[in-house]
């Protein structure tokens, strides 16, 4: 008796574990792949409160005709095969109609099968390495330029604003890192700039001095880094550690207030091309960043910004579309815009939006807006 | 080069302090302590919340440390007292469990975002002559080092306490016997050597940043070390440490950074094939 009876209570106990995540039929679920612990967490946790926010905004305005929206959050570390499994569980087994996913270029291209295999809307706002949308992915959408789109603009300003001839590039070793030298490379050298110097180092290294000791000894007139907030704060730490004064040129997470907190005054003087900042003036923006303040503390910084256009997005399509049918999302991502804080959000034949681009300086804990391109244009 | 050199040698000093605590603890209770990471990364956060709330560098570092060798007392008297008379493998993977679990508390208590403690020392850097640049912190940190191992060799050579120590690195049976206090010095070397660690934490998460996950990275140099340096040897992790600075720096100079790692453990195959004890470790005979 004792025995069937706990036989009975497990089979309960297995059902309800199972069951627990099937989806309520009342809710619609959504899912984001974001880097939640790891070297890059500090950043996934933005875009996680980013998404959370704007799932949040949706459901409180009436959600989908009534019909809530619940967001799952999985942890793809920024590593390929974390990222994967991540999708498949998210899209397996709480069934989502869209995903968000994964943040690190290297970490989205292996979740781009995943969703071409399931048929699930894939929509990016981080991922920066232009093989992502070239060639087109039917499943995949991006609302994030790409590097060679930064570069066209962001090459001008280094080489004809900042006057920089000769640049040592310190990249991250992943795709995001070596499609930015890739892609800079050709359009520096239409400005007569180059890249004196080109070291790449791992996700998570600590001790930069040796390869910015290399760079200092190259005889570059300026620095060009591309990484994250943890990788980018410990850089400049030890910048200042071998006593280098080179200008910093960046493309990452040099403005946002995740790298302000860890680099401290090491953060100071630097530029970073993204599509986000302090002080940008457009409604949308304006919107976003008033209605962030009165949940939040402190400005939205950009991995805030991108994983609450990411689900936006998403958002708007399942507006548009009425529908959670997957299909139907992804010809409506196809064909739909709608005003983002980062400017007009429009998909290509190639699923990829054109926005604005913004470079920054570091002033006093700020990365305050020196420049804006609409990539849009010409 | 000469910058590679000069940051490849306080670096290795920084490895080596990582390392002391880590050869002490195998030195006096024979226990590979797989969890030495996640002291070193205690003393790291600890001084982080800490300076965070308002006390400044110094005192905080003491408190870190203190706090740690607490944590480390609690834990040998829970998990390693129980399993003395165990064997070392069983020894090895309780401590190996222990560094799953405090990584985890880690994580609870402080979350995965890495911090910045501000350093005491300004951060314009000292420049040397030959146009060498290091940070005041480093310097510090090289410095402690080299005194703190010193320190921990007078100790050993010149105190009672440290001739009781020897005693039971000799022959445990015959030194409790004798009258020692066996159970308490075990407990006091495990507390020392994790405060240890929790001082290289303080320093080294100063000069880059603590979170959770920072004692995975330091623990595989430390291991690095000893067995390059010689375990349980005080100047054989010493000269490890530098020996794997020296390489890592002058070769992360010339390679590219993702093999920076290869130098260490192309050194250690070296030293285990010419060398197994270790540079300057000794073949030790013990009775059990």
């Amino acid at each position: 008796m004792n025995s069937s009876r706990r036989l009975m209570l497990a089979t309960i106990a297995a059902v309800a574990l199972t069951s627990g995540a099937a989806i309520s039929a009342d809710k619609i679920p959504l899912g984001l792949v974001a880097p939640t612990s790891g070297s890059v967490a500090l950043d996934g946790q933005q875009q996680v409160a980013g998404a959370n926010f704007a799932v949040d905004e949706f459901n409180k305005a009436g959600g989908l005709g009534g019909k809530q929206v619940e967001l799952f959050v999985e942890d793809g570390e920024c590593k390929p095969a974390s990222s994967t499994a991540a999708a498949e569980k998210l899209i397996t087994r709480n069934e989502v109609v869209a995903l968000a996913a994964a943040f690190c270029s290297s970490a989205t291209k292996a979740v781009q099968p995943i969703a071409e295999k399931y048929q699930v809307p894939v929509i990016n706002g981080i991922s920066s390495d232009p093989s992502l949308t070239d060639p087109l992915r039917p499943w995949f959408f991006r609302t994030k330029i790409h590097n060679v789109i930064r570069g066209k603009y962001y090459a001008k300003f280094i080489a004809d604003d900042l006057k920089l001839k000769k640049l040592a590039a310190l990249a991250v070793d992943d795709d995001f890192g070596r499609s930015a030298v890739t892609a800079f490379t050709p359009v520096l050298k239409q400005y007569g700039t180059e890249f004196g110097l080109v070291r790449f180092f791992k996700h998570g290294e600590v001790n930069f001095i040796s390869i910015l000791n290399a760079a200092k000894q190259s005889g570059a007139d300026g620095l060009f880094l591309v990484g994250e907030a943890q990788d980018g704060a410990l850089i400049m730490k030890q910048y200042y550690q071998l006593g280098l004064k080179l200008p910093v040129v960046a493309l990452g997470s040099f403005n946002t207030p995740q790298f302000f907190d860890a680099a401290g005054s090491a953060a100071e003087g630097v530029y970073n091309a993204e599509v986000w900042g302090e002080g940008i003036d457009n409604a949308a923006a304006k919107n976003f960043v008033s209605a962030w303040q009165q949940k939040n503390k402190g400005y939205p910084g950009l991995y805030a910004v991108s994983g609450y256009i990411e689900l936006r997005t998403i958002l708007e399509a399942l507006k548009k579309a009425d529908s959670t049918d997957r299909n139907k999302l992804k010809s409506t991502l196809e064909t739909m815009s709608w005003e983002s804080p980062i400017g007009t959000i429009k998909f290509d034949a190639n699923h990829q939006a054109q926005t604005l681009m913004f470079v920054t300086k570091n002033e006093s804990g700020k990365g305050v807006v020196v420049a804006t391109f609409d990539t849009s244009k010409d | 080069m000469l910058q590679d050199i000069a940051s490849g040698l306080v670096i290795g000093l920084a490895y080596a302090m990582i390392a002391l605590g880590l050869s002490v603890i195998f030195g006096v209770l024979r226990i590979i302590n797989f969890a030495h990471g996640e002291f070193y990364m205690l003393g790291g956060l600890m001084l982080y919340s800490l300076s965070s709330q308002g006390f400044s560098f110094f005192p905080a570092l003491a408190g870190a440390v203190l706090g740690t060798m607490v944590v480390a007392i609690v834990i040998d008297g829970l998990v390693l007292k129980p399993l003395r008379r165990s064997d070392e493998v069983t020894i090895a993977l309780a401590t190996l469990g222990l560094s799953i679990f405090l990584s985890n508390v880690a994580l609870v208590i402080w979350g995965p975002v890495p911090h910045q403690i501000v350093s005491p020392f300004s951060i314009d850097p000292l420049v040397l002559p030959g146009g060498v640049y290091l940070s005041r912190l480093e310097l510090f940190a090289a410095a402690a080092t080299l005194v703190i191992m010193l320190g921990m060799h007078l100790i050993l050579q010149h105190t009672s306490i440290g001739r009781q120590m020897r005693a039971v690195v000799q022959d445990r049976d015959a030194a409790a016997v004798v009258g020692l206090n066996v159970d308490m010095i075990y407990q006091m070397t495990f507390a020392v050597g994790c405060g240890l660690a929790a001082v290289a934490g303080g320093l080294l998460g100063t000069m880059f940043l603590v979170f959770p996950g920072m004692g995975l990275q330091a623990v595989l140099k430390a291991f690095a070390v000893v067995v390059i340096g010689g375990m349980g040897s005080f100047s054989g992790a010493v000269v490890g440490g530098l020996l794997l600075g020296l390489a890592e720096s002058v070769g992360g100079a010339w390679l590219p950074s993702g093999y920076k790692d290869i130098v260490a453990f192309i050194m250690i195959v070296v030293v285990l094939a010419l060398r197994p004890q270790g540079l300057l470790g000794s073949k030790q005979v013990r009775v059990r």
